[in-house]
């Protein structure tokens, strides 16, 4: 299990995170989605041992992880560069990292290489982008560590390798409990391989919570009202819902048709709306990535103010 | 599938498994580096063992001497891959560390299962190894290749070297280790690849500049007694840099400590020379030991998210740029212009600002800067003005321990006394009357009020000239005329060396030479050089084979005779002086008649066995006044005779001049030329006037003779090579000699008496001219 408790990091001036408190489980494929600069990076530095926090604890099975070599050896972490590794072959890499992780399994890295079918003894440096994140992912995975860290893994990978490497994850997670954290951008791929989510903003944890039930709390609800007696339209505002346990997260009314972004009981929001007296309330199923920006535009990171007019 | 091995035994095998694959990494600088050490010392073997076989080959055949020239391409290789050997440690640190400089290394370092310790330790030591290990192996070549080469080429001639070249190979080790660790610890203070090598350098030339201008300092703070190069042969200057270290060898290797170890005959104790080299090599080991703990300190504490900046400890940059600021305010400082010190500034201020630009990549924030510089002119104004108050930090007031002290060495230039002018000696009471000595000299110094002259700073007395003398000086004619400077160097057992550089009048240093001239120590080295000096070799290629002495015996004008002896008779002779000297009490020396010098070794009445030994083999010594005339004309060279300074009075006598001289002293105006015949005074007289200004008079009419050769023998009768405790009335000069006429009763009127019989005559006609000689002046 991970921890981090009331975890504080600041670069000089900046706080990257800000009293962070997360748990991950053993075997959760977790996903740390965030904002650029909202720390997912950090926290994954933190986690494995690259990074040691100002104050507050990271720890790995109840042991901090920062200069523990016991405790860094569980850990394998995949950054989002791979221009370190370009002077090996990956033959030499395998061996490289085999020294360092004794948990390293010759058949796993030989099962999956012929898979994406590598080769053994050319430089990495003369291997695509994709590639070269084949040939670590292989290399993390063949490691056996109890958790894996990737930051951006699925950069540079072609539709069908993100496939093939999803699949390894997923074998792997399957196959001896693995716990995944994968930090991306791409919220389908976070919500495909993961269980478990966080959403993070100006270093500080927004949510986490496994993903089904994040969805489960953010409602996107069409609603159609009756027009007035004169055949005016009836004008709302996102407060006209507001009440207590509902949080509105996004109004937008077009003529007599609202969309209302709401978090909380989905049967409470629908009993609120009763005393407007609805013509319709439909129900409409949200994506992550919806969530995502409606959750951020209420912390003020709207799409539409970034724009430049 | 967590792992389950122990913590502590992870410890180990992760330190080892990064230093495996560490060293994996450098095996390319290695197989480099050590290629360069095969061309180095290996080769060096090979063409020492080339150069012995043949000079035997050449002895055998009688050839003549071999030319090793032809070696030289071989020798031109081995230093230029001991160099680039040597420069490997400036590349295998930064090429081990530079991992520290890029964030994906530090992610792909710094997230593996290990400790800060491990990972800096591990890398520290693989690239020590790939440093140091091909020097020893080149050294271990070398060594196999001069033992299997002993076996056919005689090495008896290397032989004695042999411990010296294999003590300072280790010294060479050790400041391969220095550097090394210098550069690891600029490279963990340095945030970015341009400003490590930067460091690198600036920190390797920084120590050394910064302690001999330190040193420089404080020299010209204290003004009196330090001498500037002492630095150059101090601990702090060799044991902090690989530029001090490399001092260190070439000290170590030219002479053993001391040149007058070769040259005269003297040695030092080998307790300094041990020690001096055992505490060289325990300083230099700590130093590095310092650094390498620092380095540690810095790389543990060394954040990882650090990788961007140009320096992740600043502080380190902005000493090495107040130390920049100080070198070059403490280099104009020594010009003594007074514009100098803002110049210095200005010099600084640019340097400052462009290294501040190219730190900061730009102007943002640069009103820091100049506060920065504010701060750091301010603190280098500082310590130099600290430094000018405390007057060097209080150093010309320290004098050793003599139970520190295991030998002394005392230089002497100009003054009045004709005594050996080196000597270095580890006799305790010699030692004591060298300190006791420096005491008074420190003492006559700072408390200047108890004594009846001052001795003052000797950078003013150096320039000889009367207006530059102190003012509570001037009347003492003691310091004034018969100025000695002295320069002691002592040895220490902690192996370091001391050294003091007065202006003293002679009269301080009498009893210290009486005790040196009659002590066991001198009469030894007088022996040992007269045994070396005097032996006739039979040829070059058995110097040890003598078939005789010859000894040099000179009268005190310095006239010297050749005596040959046997080499039973010669070694008699060397022995009788040797027990003279010993037998010889330090008043003897002082009281005793002067007589001759054997190979310069003063012969007086008091050498009951050496006057025994020449008597009986009928050689003379002692000279009567008309034949020390006689030598005086018949040996024609150029006497002056000059009066005390206070007299004014110079006296001159020339006869048959050699052609040697006769550029300065018989041009003949009449005739347009040199000329042999006589001596003349047209040429270049040199003056002592009172105020020891050297001035020049020409005379182009004639020559000068005595008249009454008796009053010119009665002058040489009474002068004397030595005098004690007194000031001459007057001094004759000659050809590397300078007699004295002691003030005593009836001199005054001898003197008188010679000068009055001084005629000049014509050139060419040989007629009296009508001068006499006070029209000199």
């Amino acid at each position: 299990m991970i921890e981090l408790k009331n975890t504080v990091k600041k670069f000089d001036s900046f706080t990257a995170l800000d009293g962070v408190d997360l748990r991950i489980d053993k075997g959760t494929a977790f996903g740390l989605l965030g904002s650029n600069g909202a720390g997912k990076s950090t926290i994954l530095r933190l986690i494995s041992g690259i990074y040691s926090p100002e104050s507050g604890q990271v720890l790995i099975d109840d042991k901090t992880v920062f200069d523990d070599p016991a405790v860094k050896q569980k850990v394998f972490f995949i950054n989002d560069e791979t221009v370190q590794f370009g002077t090996f072959t990956l033959k030499k890499l395998k061996n490289y990292y085999k020294d360092y992780y004794p948990t390293f399994s010759e058949e796993i890295f030989e099962k999956l290489r012929s898979k994406v079918k590598l080769p053994l003894d050319k430089k990495i440096n003369t291997f695509s982008k994709g590639m070269k994140r084949q040939a670590i992912v292989i290399i993390g995975l063949a490691c056996c560590t109890d958790y894996l860290l990737l930051d951006e893994a699925f950069d540079g990978l072609d539709p069908t390798m993100r496939i093939i490497v999803k699949k390894m994850l997923v074998d792997a997670m399957l196959d001896r409990q693995l716990t995944t954290i994968i930090s991306s951008h791409n919220l389908k791929e976070i919500n495909e391989l993961c269980d478990t989510a966080a959403l993070l903003h100006n270093g500080k944890i927004i949510f986490a919570q496994d993903i089904d039930s994040v969805k489960g709390s953010v409602h996107k609800i069409q609603v159609v009202f009756n027009k007035n007696e004169d055949g005016s339209v009836v004008s709302y505002s996102k407060e006209d819902f507001a009440q207590e346990g509902i949080e509105i997260l996004h109004y937008e009314q077009s003529q007599s048709i609202c969309f209302i972004i709401a978090k909380g009981d989905i049967d409470a929001i629908k009993a609120s709306l009763t005393p407007k007296k609805p013509m319709l309330v439909e129900v409409i199923p949200l994506t992550l990535e919806e969530i995502f920006i409606y959750e951020l535009e209420v912390l003020g990171y709207d799409s539409n103010d970034n724009i430049i007019e | 599938m967590t792992a389950t091995t122990t913590s502590s035994n992870n410890k180990t095998s992760f330190f080892n498994v990064r230093f495996k694959n560490k060293f994996s990494e450098d095996m390319k600088l290695f197989i480099t580096n050590l290629l360069f050490q095969l061309l180095c010392l290996p080769v060096l073997a090979g063409v020492a063992l080339r150069v012995l076989h043949m000079e035997h080959f050449f002895k055998e055949h009688n050839l003549s001497y071999y030319d090793s020239s032809e070696c030289l391409p071989f020798i031109v290789i081995a230093v230029i891959a001991f160099i680039l050997s040597i420069g490997m440690g400036l590349i295998i640190p930064m090429v081990n560390f530079k991992y520290l400089y890029n964030k994906s290394l530090v992610d792909m370092n710094y997230s593996l299962p290990l400790s800060n310790r491990q990972r800096f330790f591990a890398d520290f030591a693989t690239g020590l190894i790939t440093y140091v290990l091909p020097a020893l192996i080149g050294a271990a070549i070398g060594g196999i290749e001069l033992f299997i080469g002993s076996q056919f080429v005689d090495l008896s001639e290397i032989s004695d070297e042999i411990p010296q070249a294999v003590q300072a190979g280790f010294a060479v080790i050790v400041g391969m280790i220095l550097l090394y660790s210098v550069c690891v610890f600029a490279i963990t203070f340095a945030g970015s690849m341009f400003e490590a090598i930067f460091s690198i350098f600036a920190v390797n030339i920084m120590i050394p500049v910064v302690i001999g201008l330190t040193w420089v300092n404080i020299v010209d703070a204290a003004h009196f007694g330090l001498v500037d190069g002492a630095v150059l042969e101090s601990y702090p200057f060799f044991t902090t840099s690989p530029i001090g270290v490399f001092a260190f060898i070439i000290f170590f290797m030219e002479n053993g400590v001391s040149t007058l170890n070769y040259y005269n005959g003297y040695e030092l104790s080998s307790s300094f020379v041990n020690s001096s080299y055992f505490n060289f090599m325990v300083r230099t080991i700590i130093i590095s030991a310092v650094f390498v703990i620092v380095s540690y300190l810095l790389y543990k504490h060394r954040k990882a998210e650090d990788v961007s900046k140009p320096y992740v400890y600043n502080a380190f940059y902005y000493i090495i740029m107040s130390l920049a600021v100080y070198s070059i305010v403490s280099a104009l400082k020594l010009t003594d212009v007074s514009s100098a010190m803002f110049a210095a500034f200005i010099i600084s201020g640019i340097i400052w600002f462009v290294m501040e630009l190219i730190r900061r990549r730009g102007f943002k924030r640069f009103w820091t800067a100049v506060i920065s510089f504010g701060a750091a002119s301010l603190a280098v104004i500082g310590v130099i003005k600290l430094i000018d108050v405390t007057q060097g930090l209080g150093a010309a007031k320290v004098i050793p321990n003599a139970s520190a002290v295991t030998d002394v060495e005392i230089n002497t230039w100009g003054g009045a006394i004709d005594c050996n002018s080196q000597f270095l000696i580890r006799d305790k009471h010699i030692i004591n009357d060298v300190i006791d000595i420096n005491k008074e000299v420190v003492d006559r110094h700072f408390n200047y009020s108890n004594y009846d002259y001052n001795i003052s700073d000797y950078k003013t007395n150096s320039s000889m000239y009367y207006d530059d003398y102190s003012e509570e000086n001037r009347n003492d004619k003691k310091v004034f005329t018969d100025q000695v400077e002295l320069r002691i160097t002592y040895y220490t057992g902690s192996g370091s060396t001391i050294q003091r550089n007065y202006y003293v009048p002679s009269q301080m240093l009498t009893q210290l030479f009486c005790d040196v001239n009659s002590s066991e120590e001198y009469a030894e080295m007088t022996a040992r050089t007269m045994k070396r000096d005097c032996a006739i070799r039979k040829d070059y290629k058995n110097p040890n084979e003598i078939s005789g002495y010859e000894f040099v015996i000179c009268n005190k004008l310095g006239h010297g005779e050749n005596v040959r002896l046997s080499v039973s008779e010669g070694e008699e002779l060397i022995s009788a002086v040797r027990s003279d000297i010993i037998a010889m009490s330090s008043d003897e020396f002082r009281n005793a008649e002067f007589y001759c010098t054997i190979n310069g070794t003063s012969i007086n009445s008091a050498f009951t066995n050496t006057v025994r030994f020449l008597d009986m083999h009928d050689i003379q010594y002692n000279k009567t006044p008309a034949q020390l005339v006689d030598d005086l004309i018949s040996s024609g060279n150029i006497i002056t005779m000059t009066e005390n300074p206070e007299y004014v009075f110079p006296l001159a006598f020339f006869k048959n001049i050699s052609s040697d001289s006769n550029n300065l002293l018989s041009y003949n105006y009449e005739e347009m030329g040199f000329t042999n015949e006589c001596a003349t005074l047209d040429g270049i007289l040199v003056l002592n006037s009172h105020n020891n200004d050297r001035g020049y008079i020409s005379y182009s009419r004639g020559y000068m003779q005595f008249d009454d050769i008796k009053a010119a023998e009665k002058l040489i009768e009474v002068a004397v090579p030595v005098v004690f405790d007194q000031i001459p009335i007057a001094e004759i000069s000659g050809d590397g000699y300078t007699l004295y006429i002691p003030d005593e009763p009836g001199n005054r009127e001898i003197i008188d008496k010679a000068i009055k019989t001084i005629s000049f005559y014509n050139y060419t006609t040989n007629e009296k001219l009508p001068i006499n000689v006070t029209e000199f002046y």
